[in-house]
């Protein structure tokens, strides 16, 4: 394949399924431009279609429609073994039978490269990952973490244009999780390969993506930097989706620019517009922690439920008056089963319109 | 005190199934295996020298070898690409197993008389190839019934096996190999065959086994007295119609000792190769 492509583009990428008759897709009318050295993650939940997608990428799964494109020539009617993408996957998919070192010489082999050159390559490979003196083992010899490490080798070994991770560390344990996190980014920028990683979980997608693309029931929700996708979540599902934990429903009083004054349940709220508003009822999202405690711009009285101790500060559930469940996260410190003054900055009181009103 | 009682316990499940096999192998096998042997009338190895120099014995073991050999070749070589078309859950996975599994629950004789009507010079078999202007290929009594016979009641069960064995490979595996440039032969070659070897030796081993004891379409559909008289026609000779035992056990003891011999083979051929799991991770 040809290495040296400016962008990937996805162009409607669609992956429908009959089931029972009925048509379901999995991948609705995807449309992504990728520029090379871009290290992006497809984001959401599962069954949000971020797998689905990947898979189509590489070619394990055919297209219903749309096209994917390097540059100008189209690849998406190629078999996998003739795109040439390196892929790790969720459970490793290492070959049980094979050493480490032949696992990783694999798609040298196939590329029919000289021996000498397996050799060195290899090698190189293997140091990369940090494994050089495993070679000769089977990977039932290693741990999860390494045999890890041996997929990602034998993914990047073959110099793909692209590479495309499945949820790679969702089988390791946490501490794990987060070392080979800062594996991954330390291999992609010593290697500056476009990279797409997909994965549910926000953090690893926070800390790892150039840029994210959160998904949604097999369509696109948001397609931006990390702080962007963190602070201002495009729609309410991105915004429950990264942590939004306190969704309240309320009516529209009255709409200012791009803020909004907004009534419900006893409470009075000033938020900003992220999504146009056009009918009279809409959803307000806050983050846990963003609330403050005392008062300030948007107040709120609540009786506190729960604190639940966390180390560097506390989970605290409390309940309005009206009957609104409000998650804070604070260093603060609540009393139990007692009335709390807290407030949210008009900054960060986001207002989407309430779904089918 | 307590740990070393409970497993005690738990060991005493195991005596039923060791009392049956006892009984039902062990117990026979032994019995034969000392009676096969002259020790009441002086040369004790007698039925052995003369099973080594009659004209009508010792050749049958290269005669059954003949037939059962090349039919589990055949039949594991047949099995392997067809259960590798159907390994992935389809309609007709289901039903090319089901029309395959038919022939296991017939058994030999129904299908020896079904073959012998179907390929005889009245069958409309042979009738249909008549009006084409080809002769009897004659397709029974002799050596070729018995090979067909042995097909089709043997390929189902290899089948079964290799394709239980193929579909218990971790379909991501091949996938893997696939992005990796691995083109379907590729990845048939390296990873599916090398992680099917041990399981088609098995299926190999079980196969033969049947095949070597072959009776029933050896005599019906074979030709007894000479190209198909197969090791267990003389052991069936020797004791029901020459009434002579202990000859007889030998016979059978030989048998088994031919059996085992080509499964330690092999088994030790199947020992060069991976038998670790068949999945690609720990997830």
């Amino acid at each position: 394949m040809n290495h040296d492509f400016t962008t990937l583009h996805l162009e409607n990428m669609t992956r429908r399924f009959y089931n029972a008759g009925k048509e379901f897709s999995a991948l609705n009318k995807m449309n992504i431009d990728i520029p090379r050295g871009e290290f992006i993650t497809f984001l959401g939940p599962s069954g949000c279609g971020k797998s689905t997608a990947l898979n189509c990428i590489a070619g394990l799964f055919p297209l219903s429609d749309g096209r994917i494109m390097l540059d100008n020539t189209r690849v998406d009617n190629l078999p996998p073994e003739k795109r040439g993408f390196g892929m790790v996957f969720q459970n490793y998919a290492l070959f049980p039978h094979m050493t480490v070192k032949e696992n990783v010489a694999f798609g040298l082999l196939m590329r029919k490269t000289p021996k000498s050159e397996i050799e060195k390559k290899v090698n190189v490979a293997l140091s990369l990952v940090q494994l050089s003196d495993q070679g000769t083992k089977l990977p039932g010899q290693l741990s999860g973490g390494q045999q890890q490490r041996v997929a990602i080798a034998r993914a990047i070994v073959i110099e793909p244009p692209l590479i495309l991770m499945d949820e790679p560390l969702s089988n390791l344990d946490a501490k794990l999780r987060l070392e080979m996190r800062s594996e991954i980014r330390r291999i992609h920028y010593e290697l500056k390969r476009t990279t797409i990683y997909v994965t549910h979980d926000q953090d690893e997608a926070l800390s790892l993506a150039d840029r994210i693309v959160v998904m949604e029931a097999g369509k696109v929700q948001q397609v931006a930097k990390p702080q962007t996708i963190y602070s201002a979540p495009a729609t309410i599902g991105v915004a429950k989706f990264m942590g939004y934990r306190t969704i309240l429903k309320a009516d529209v009083l009255s709409i200012d620019g791009d803020k909004a004054v907004l009534s419900g349940k006893g409470l009075n709220i000033t938020a900003k517009i992220m999504q146009p508003i056009k009918g009279k009822k809409a959803l307000v999202a806050i983050r846990p922690e963003d609330f403050n405690i005392g008062k300030g711009e948007n107040n709120i009285e609540a009786n506190v439920e729960m604190m639940e101790y966390c180390g560097y500060n506390s989970q605290v559930t409390l309940k309005t008056d009206g009957g609104e469940i409000i998650h804070m996260r604070t260093p603060g410190v609540l009393q139990e089963k007692q009335k709390a003054q807290i407030s949210i900055s008009t900054e960060r009181a986001l207002a989407y319109p309430a779904e089918g009103v | 005190m307590k740990h070393f009682l409970a497993y005690n316990k738990a060991m005493l499940l195991l005596v039923p199934a060791t009392a049956f096999i006892f009984i039902v192998f062990v117990y026979p096998f032994i019995y034969g295996f000392l009676w096969s042997f002259n020790f009441l009338e002086g040369d004790w190895l007698a039925n052995y020298k003369s099973f080594f120099s009659r004209g009508d014995m010792y050749p049958t073991i290269l005669v059954t070898l003949k037939l059962s050999l090349p039919v589990t070749i055949f039949n594991v070589l047949l099995a392997i690409p067809i259960a590798f078309a159907l390994r992935q859950k389809s309609r007709y996975q289901k039903m090319v197993t089901t029309i395959l599994v038919v022939p296991i629950t017939l058994g030999a004789v129904l299908l020896a008389e079904g073959m012998l009507t179907y390929f005889g010079p009245k069958g409309w078999f042979i009738q249909a190839i008549a009006i084409l202007g080809i002769d009897d290929p004659k397709l029974i009594h002799n050596a070729t019934g018995v090979i067909i016979s042995l097909v089709i009641s043997g390929f189902p069960f290899i089948f079964l096996l290799v394709l239980s064995y193929i579909t218990g490979i971790d379909p991501g595996l091949p996938r893997a190999a696939a992005t990796l440039g691995a083109s379907p032969w590729e990845q048939f070659r390296y990873i599916y065959l090398p992680l099917l070897t041990p399981g088609i030796a098995m299926a190999f081993c079980l196969a033969f086994v049947q095949a070597f004891s072959v009776y029933p379409s050896a005599v019906l559909l074979g030709s007894p007295a000479g190209p198909t008289r197969v090791i267990s026609i003389a052991a069936y000779e020797t004791a029901f119609e020459r009434y002579d035992y202990s000859m007889a056990s030998a016979v059978a003891m030989i048998m088994g000792f031919v059996q085992l011999i080509v499964v330690a083979i092999v088994l030790k051929l199947r020992g060069l190769f991976y038998r670790g799991p068949v999945t690609g991770g720990k997830g």
